[in-house]
């Protein structure tokens, strides 16, 4: 039997700097019970010096983590954090992420296109949940891909795009988690 | 010495990537042109001598200052380069500290003259040793079977945008010799390529050791400083050919023709005034992996209505380019007020 399990996210509002509640309060999302999905990847890479670390989040609360230097280890979260953690993603909106509009709202702050930063770290983020709901936006199976350069740039230059303060808050994450579970060095 | 170089090339073959090549900033990028050149703070068309004020603090300030002379002194040259990696290789295991004067003179070739990585990122973002290429979807090695190298194969085709710029006459990036940089013998055009390329070579150092020929382990090698990859233990100490070519390539002025009144040169110089500066040196706390990063921004030199072409960089909040040290990153420091580097002035009343 399929089990659902529900995250309100306007109850974890408070855990996602950068969100109102206000605007994120109604938003829901069904935590995927397969327990090999994989709902969420965070991958940070350094193009300058190929430094990498990631953290793959599968359904039933297995977290795989591995940094440059380290042994790739595996530890077993809970469910409510495993809502927590996508909780803190819907929160920012980044279960609706649209690259094309969020470059648009870039160019209308801004009046012209600019260029990104020069040897900045490249994210990579992978969201995947079942059914999504904000307002009236609702979204049936959720499939984000998220790339960028520049995250944490990008979040003070446009404080007002709350995607990218929502990538720089899994990479928090993702970094908290590498430090609460160190791995052996390679 | 054939069989040596192929040995110890052998392990770099069988990648798939793309070579790198003189590149500028916003080639790259929507929605920029693959065809843009970039130009220095402050150029305006007209001709002359362009001087470039940097600040840093007391800490950083030597190794800017060895890596202001190297700009300023634009040579040529060899065997510039020690424990260079490439992509493909991934990081080594050297705890040594990243070497700042490295550092600096990469961000500088971003800061302070507008030029891009002469690698490919190729898909997913993934970066390789292939030549800096707009919109492919793939570039393999061609017959030579080495990486970056001027038979590379790219897809599609029509499709790759070629953005990085080549000797019309040799398509080789690395070798120093002199010549007059301009529209006549510098070109991004793939009908430009001489006969036998098929794109690009770009700085790599695997190039470097096709074109210049192997030394043996332990002789530095030869690669374009605006290589993507510093490894902690790499270390420069001049530039290779590229990038003064791309740069002198854009000193040709508007006109792109050398030797008339656009023509410029560009005198980077330390301020110790911050007020003074074009572009700001400072340590701030920069993301996990990151050592350097410079932000900035593009300005068009064309009237309006005209195709924007030429460009120069711009501070993005009006005040100063900003490059940007990880000061998290180790960089060998004990102390933080450059008592290493030389200045003592903090100690000179002190006891014992």
């Amino acid at each position: 039997m399929r089990k659902i399990v529900m995250a309100l996210v306007g109850l974890l509002v408070m855990m996602a700097p950068g969100a109102s509640a206000s605007e994120s309060s109604e938003a829901t999302f069904l935590v995927p019970t397969d327990p090999s999905r994989l709902v969420l990847s965070v991958v940070v890479m350094s193009p300058m010096t190929m430094h990498q670390r990631s953290a793959l989040l599968y359904s039933d609360g297995r977290l795989e983590l591995e940094r440059t230097g380290e042994n790739a280890r595996e530890v077993q979260l809970s469910r409510g954090a495993v809502q927590s953690v996508l909780a803190r993603a819907a929160a920012h909106h980044l279960m609706e992420w649209d690259g094309a509009a969020v470059r648009a709202r870039m160019l209308r702050k801004d009046g012209k296109p600019r260029l990104g930063v020069s040897d900045a770290n490249h994210v990579s983020v992978i969201l995947s949940v079942d059914h999504y709901e904000r307002g009236s936006i609702k979204i049936e199976s959720v499939d984000r891909t998220i790339s960028i350069s520049g995250a944490d740039t990008a979040k003070s230059r446009y404080p007002e795009i709350r995607e990218f303060a929502g990538l720089v808050d899994l990479i928090a994450w993702m970094d908290q988690k590498l430090g609460e579970f160190p791995g052996e060095p390679e | 010495m054939r069989r040596l170089l192929i040995s110890a090339l052998l392990v770099l073959q069988g990648w798939q990537g793309t070579a790198l090549a003189g590149t500028f900033v916003g080639a790259d990028t929507d929605p920029f042109e693959p065809y843009v050149v970039v130009h220095s703070p402050g150029y305006d068309g007209t001709g002359g001598v362009l001087e470039v004020g940097i600040y840093a603090d007391r800490k950083a300030q030597p190794s800017l200052e060895r890596a202001i002379t190297v700009w300023n002194e634009l040579q040529r040259s060899v065997q510039n380069c020690t424990s260079c990696r490439l992509w493909e290789q991934g990081p080594g295991t050297s705890e040594e500290p990243s070497d700042l004067t490295t550092v600096l003179i990469h961000e500088l070739g971003h800061c302070a003259f507008g030029l891009d990585h002469t690698n490919w990122v190729g898909p997913g973002a993934t970066p390789s040793s292939y030549t800096a290429t707009r919109d492919a979807s793939s570039i393999t090695n061609g017959a030579d079977g080495f990486i970056g190298t001027k038979d590379d194969v790219v897809t599609p085709l029509p499709g790759a945008r070629l953005i990085h710029w080549f000797r019309k006459d040799t398509n080789d990036p690395l070798t120093p010799t002199e010549f007059t940089v301009d529209s006549s013998t510098y070109s991004r055009r793939i009908i430009d390529l001489p006969a036998g390329s098929s794109w690009p070579a770009n700085g790599n150092f695997v190039v470097g050791l096709v074109l210049l020929g192997y030394d043996g382990p332990g002789v530095p090698v030869t690669q374009a400083v605006m290589y993507s990859v510093i490894d902690r233990p790499t270390r420069y100490f001049g530039l290779a050919a590229d990038e003064v070519n791309t740069v002198l390539f854009a000193q040709s002025g508007l006109d792109e023709i050398a030797g008339t009144p656009d023509d410029y040169t560009v005198e980077l110089a330390y301020v110790a005034d911050c007020a003074d500066a074009v572009i700001e040196v400072q340590f701030t706390e920069l993301m996990e992996g990151s050592i350097g990063q410079c932000s900035p921004d593009l300005e068009s030199l064309a009237p309006p209505g005209e195709l924007a072409v030429y460009h120069r960089l711009v501070p993005p909040n009006g005040e100063r380019l900003l490059l940007e040290l990880n000061s998290s990153a180790d960089w060998g420091f004990l102390f933080d007020d450059g008592f290493e580097a030389g200045n003592i002035g903090s100690w000179s009343g002190s006891e014992p």
